[in-house]
């Protein structure tokens, strides 16, 4: 196949199961990937720019529609960002229901991106509904995850796609003894569900991949990373959101709507597998033992362990939940109040998908004067081009292209891609010559 | 109103269609049974109530229960799809469901009918509440005094229990007249207004109970009828229609002057509302 | 609507997506084990998010989620409409332009400058607009993001043949219903629900804050009398603006609104 001398250009539309459109061109001579571009086809939506002269009291709520999945990370980041620049001090009350209420975005997306998204893959199935065909109690095991999720989103912000109750300063409202009470019921009693959804993701054959890459994940000192902490990256860099800027850079690369990242000039990591390599040391003892019976062992250099690093990911969440939502009272306030000044907010935080960042230069009123948000998608994206690469060749190039189609879906999947600000039909070209 | 056994303002309970079937072209009886067995076997309701029927995300009507108040293992209404709901419901099929709250009301004075003529005048799909009457009155022959069945309808074909009127005309004590406006190739009764039968009816107005369902002009001009008869006020009621919401008082919807015609009707006393009956349109 | 789908052996159903966030579709993908109960009355023909892949089959019904902001998607929102018998919009983005129609009072290329070193590579049109602006639209439904409930009546409606019921009420009547106590009246809260559509159950205000308007204009919708209200709580003219031009910034009533503010406050 690699001796053919013309040239075969193949429309196939690959990306379904992602939050968005793109597409990959793939150009291989005399069996050498020549070219691999992913290109994403985002219609831009121009957050930044119209978010500018906006008051602080509207960013929570106008950034929570960049994601329909994650919109809890985008609220939360922006909010403590400004909480930082404005010298707020939280209630204790408000900073724990802030991580609870992150907890259920994790359950809720990582659920969702299981068995929606990425499950059908390994199963040879198109979608969950076929999936559940042949595995309807693990889809339904997994559906009743993330309504979970949803619902501990609910009780904070009265609905889980863009929740209304985050305001800079806390919450809006604080939810009652009697729901938090039942939820607890519902976290507990889905414990081993969870349990069970790691020992099925491990043993789901995922293909044997070796290779090199920058992880980059919150670390802190004394629990697992989500929504506070440092910017780690697995060469032993440790910063200050603010320091970001000096390591981390982004350029447009002119076949992409999303903007590229890069870590001192390379590719890196963001995201669930990333955190898991960085923080392992932090999982609870019964955590680590349970993964090493299902054969995990961490740093992992295999991106198809993505999978199960988001089911260890869903049971942390829910144990974190349950221990925040212990001993819960209802406050006096949910939110303290906040004087706005001018400066430079900074903050990021852990997002389903990785890390998220946030920049705001604010005027005396409160008032946006210049915004500037990372996603994790973007910062991913030179690590997808990579891998795509390196797993490739790894695969092997002979293989027919509907093959290599389906390997290239597979290698996107793991990193749970939000082009969200994208449309459909993500394609693949590929050339041999 | 059954108090005791009314599923009232709460959230609809879950009912199933049993069975379905076209009685013609745009009336359809649907039986019911609801999902939670204890839940039927305590429904109660009195002939001349409703219950609101719910179709998920469609939408909500007042529907009047046809069925046999003895009956225990269903619950059975007749429809006419005129809109959205209606039409929703027509295309239900044995095994859908449906949200069913009720019953809802006051029915007809089934007390004061002991040892009395029954005379019942409807019009239209108004046949549907009187039914379960007719049923109660059948079931008890011996209580009760002459039964006088009087139905009117546009055109023959809308003529729904054909067979049912047929049975009815060769009981004992039982007169029944129907009156189409219209009529149709082997209609075997009156072409015309129902009015004009009237004239044909026998009963004792001194001791007759009258109840009416139907249109409001038609039952106007009957009340006018059987009062010149002699029939007092206090011995004839009828049914009213409005548009409802909440079933329960508490909407407004269906206020008829100072009543709600959910929660002080649909059956009301001749007494109570003829006021406010001599306003057309009101 | 005009043409409710007559008792269809089984509705054959699309999901699109155009400039969004995704939110919308989430609202089917986040109905749990409902989903496959869905799924079972249904045929999925086309849902790129959750898998089915065939945007040029017929379908019954196309849930269309985005605005149309880029030339491809002028030509896609017409080959949709060629192959749908009901198309729904599903969504503020998809009803009003969303919140990215924020755009189509700037200047888009010098946005574009801003944010992009290769301005020429991005295809974007100067204005996200609704697909109502470029199709016929069967029904709407308004919402940033629709609810699952919301998505769930339309379907069952349709499957029963008859037409989806339009709550163009306002967020007030929900309010009330519910037994709230009004963030406007007793905290002086500038609230958009007087002149917001129903349909949320008044998730704002049951956490005591103001509605910010995310489901659009309702009927007869008295923005003057907000407007007045607004100013006599101390909102500034631009503020008032801001709250007209959110998440519904290009529905007509809400733009005419944030325009006769600008003119007269003197902003
Ligand atoms: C106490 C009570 C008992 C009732 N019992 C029955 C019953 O046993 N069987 C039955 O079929 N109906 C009965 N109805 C009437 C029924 O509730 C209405 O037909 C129904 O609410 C119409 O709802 P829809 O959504 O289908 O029509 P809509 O969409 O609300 O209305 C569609 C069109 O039909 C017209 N319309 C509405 N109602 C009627 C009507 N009653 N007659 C003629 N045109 C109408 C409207 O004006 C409109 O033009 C009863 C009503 C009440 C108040
Ligand atoms: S309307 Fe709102 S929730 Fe729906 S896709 Fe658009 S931004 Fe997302
Ligand atoms: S709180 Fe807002 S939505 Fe509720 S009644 Fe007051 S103004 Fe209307
Ligand atoms: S109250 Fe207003 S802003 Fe809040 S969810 Fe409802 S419509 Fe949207």
């Amino acid at each position: 196949m690699n001796e053919q001398k013309r040239t075969v250009a193949i429309h196939v539309p690959v990306l379904t199961r992602v939050e968005g459109e793109g597409a990959l061109d793939l150009r291989i001579e005399d069996g050498q990937i020549k070219e691999l571009r992913l290109r994403i086809f985002e219609p831009p939506r121009y957050f930044e720019k119209f978010l500018e002269g906006r008051s602080y009291t509207e960013i929570p709520d106008m950034v929570a529609r960049i994601c329909g999945i994650c919109p809890v990370a985008y609220q939360v980041t922006a909010a403590q960002a400004l909480e930082r620049l404005f010298g707020v001090e939280l209630d204790p009350w408000a900073r724990d229901m802030r991580r609870a209420f992150y907890c259920g975005e994790w359950i809720q997306s990582h659920s969702l991106h299981i068995h929606l998204l990425a499950a059908p893959d390994f199963f040879g199935c198109d979608s969950v509904i076929e999936l559940a065909r042949i595995a309807p109690e693990e889809v339904r095991r997994g559906l009743r995850i993330q309504a979970l999720g949803n619902e501990l989103m609910d009780l904070f912000g009265a609905r889980s796609v863009h929740p209304v109750g985050i305001r800079v300063g806390g919450f809006h409202g604080s939810p009652s003894l009697s729901r938090i009470n039942e939820i607890r019921e519902k976290l507990r009693a889905v414990l081993p569900e969870a349990e069970a959804l790691i020992r099925w993701a491990a043993s789901i054959a995922v293909p044997q991949d070796d290779q090199a890459f920058v992880s980059v994940a919150m670390q802190h000192p004394s629990n697992y990373a989500i929504e506070r902490g440092l910017i780690g990256v697995s060469d032993g860099l440790r910063i200050e959101a603010e320091a970001f800027d000096a390591h981390f850079a982004e350029h447009h690369e002119p076949s992409s709507t999303a903007l590229f990242s890069s870590y001192h000039g390379q590719p890196y990591l963001v995201g669930p597998l990333a955190r898991l390599n960085l923080n392992h040391a932090r999982l609870p003892e019964w955590v680590k033992t349970l993964l090493a019976e299902n054969g995990l062992a961490l740093p992992s250099r295999n991106l198809f362990h993505s999978l199960v690093a988001r089911t260890v990911e869903i049971l942390l969440a829910l144990h974190e939940a349950l221990r925040l939502l212990d001993d819960y009272r209802v406050p006096d306030s949910p939110w303290v109040p906040v004087t706005p000044r001018a400066g430079v907010a900074t903050g990021c935080t852990e997002a389903p998908r990785g890390l998220l960042w946030h920049r705001y230069e604010m005027d005396g009123e409160g008032r946006v004067v210049n915004a500037r948000i990372v996603p994790p998608t973007s910062q991913n994206q030179g690590r997808i081009e990579e891998d795509l690469r390196l797993s490739l060749l790894n695969f092997g190039l002979d293989h027919p292209d509907d093959a290599l189609r389906l390997h290239c879906e597979k290698v996107i999947r793991n990193y749970d891609p939000c082009i969200s600000c994208a449309t459909h039909f993500l394609r693949m070209n590929v050339e041999r010559t | 109103m059954n108090a005791s056994h009314a599923i009232d303002a709460g959230p609809p309970h879950t009912a199933s269609v049993v069975a379905r079937s076209q009685e013609s072209p745009t009336i359809f009886t649907l039986q019911l049974r609801l999902d939670d067995a204890a839940a039927q076997a305590a429904y109660r309701f009195a002939p001349g109530q409703f219950n609101m029927l719910y179709l998920y995300g469609v939408g909500e009507v007042p529907i009047s229960i046809m069925s046999d108040p003895e009956e225990r293992d269903g619950i059975s209404h007749t429809i006419r799809a005129v809109g959205r709901v209606t039409q929703g419901l027509a295309a239900l099929k044995p095994g859908d469901r449906v949200g069913l709250r009720g019953p809802f009301g006051r029915g007809w004075p089934l007390q004061e009918m002991g040892g009395r003529d029954v005379v019942l005048v409807t019009g239209g799909l108004g046949c549907a509440p009187a039914v379960s009457v007719i049923h109660y009155v059948l079931r008890r022959r011996e209580r009760f005094g002459k039964l006088v069945i009087i139905q009117g309808v546009k055109h023959a074909d809308d003529l729904i229990w054909r067979e049912q009127y047929d049975r009815w005309a060769k009981l004992p004590d039982t007169q029944v007249l129907v009156a189409a406006d219209e009529g149709a190739a082997l209609w075997p009764w009156h072409v015309g207004r129902v009015t004009e039968l009237f004239g044909l009816a026998r009963f004792n107005p001194a001791r007759a109970v009258a109840m009416m369902c139907g249109p409001e002009g038609m039952m106007r001009v009957t009340a006018e009828h059987l009062l010149t008869r002699g029939l007092p006020e206090s011995s004839l009621y009828l049914s009213m229609e409005r548009n409802m919401q909440c079933a329960v008082g508490r909407c407004g919807h269906c206020q008829f002057g100072g009543a709600f015609v959910c929660r002080d009707g649909p059956v009301f006393n001749w007494g109570e509302v003829k006021a406010l009956l001599a306003h057309r349109g009101f | 609507m005009n043409a409710p789908v007559k008792n269809p052996v089984r509705l054959r159903v699309a999901v699109h997506k155009f400039s969004s966030c995704d939110g919308c579709q989430l609202a089917l993908l986040n109905l749990g084990e409902d989903l496959l109960t869905l799924a079972g009355r249904i045929d999925l023909v086309h849902f790129a998010e959750a898998g089915p892949l065939d945007p040029d089959t017929d379908v019954d019904v196309a849930f269309v989620e985005g605005s149309v902001s880029t030339p491809e998607d002028l030509e896609r929102i017409q080959h949709i409409r060629q192959h749908s018998r009901l198309l729904i919009a599903i969504g503020a983005c998809a009803t009003a332009g969303g919140i990215q129609a924020l755009r189509n009072g700037a200047k888009g290329a010098e946005w574009v400058a801003q944010i992009y070193s290769h301005p020429e590579a991005i295809a974007s049109l100067e204005r996200s607009t609704p697909i109502s602006s470029h199709v016929k639209v069967d029904f709407e439904l308004w919402g940033c993001p629709v609810s699952g409930p919301q998505m769930l009546a339309v379907v069952n409606s349709l499957l029963l043949g008859v037409a989806p019921r339009d709550n163009a009420d306002k967020v007030c009547t929900e309010c009330k219903r519910q037994g709230y106590s009004c963030v406007m009246v007793t905290r002086g809260v500038p609230c958009m629900g007087p002149v917001t559509r129903a349909s949320c159950g008044a998730l704002c205000p049951s956490l005591g804050r103001d509605c910010y308007g995310c489901y659009g204009p309702a009927e007869n919708a008295n923005t003057d009398a907000l407007a007045a209200q607004f100013a006599s709580q101390g909102l500034t003219p631009q503020a008032i603006v801001r709250r007209f031009q959110s998440i519904n910034s290009q529905a007509p009533v809400f733009l005419a609104a944030a325009d006769k503010t600008r003119m007269s406050g003197h902003e």
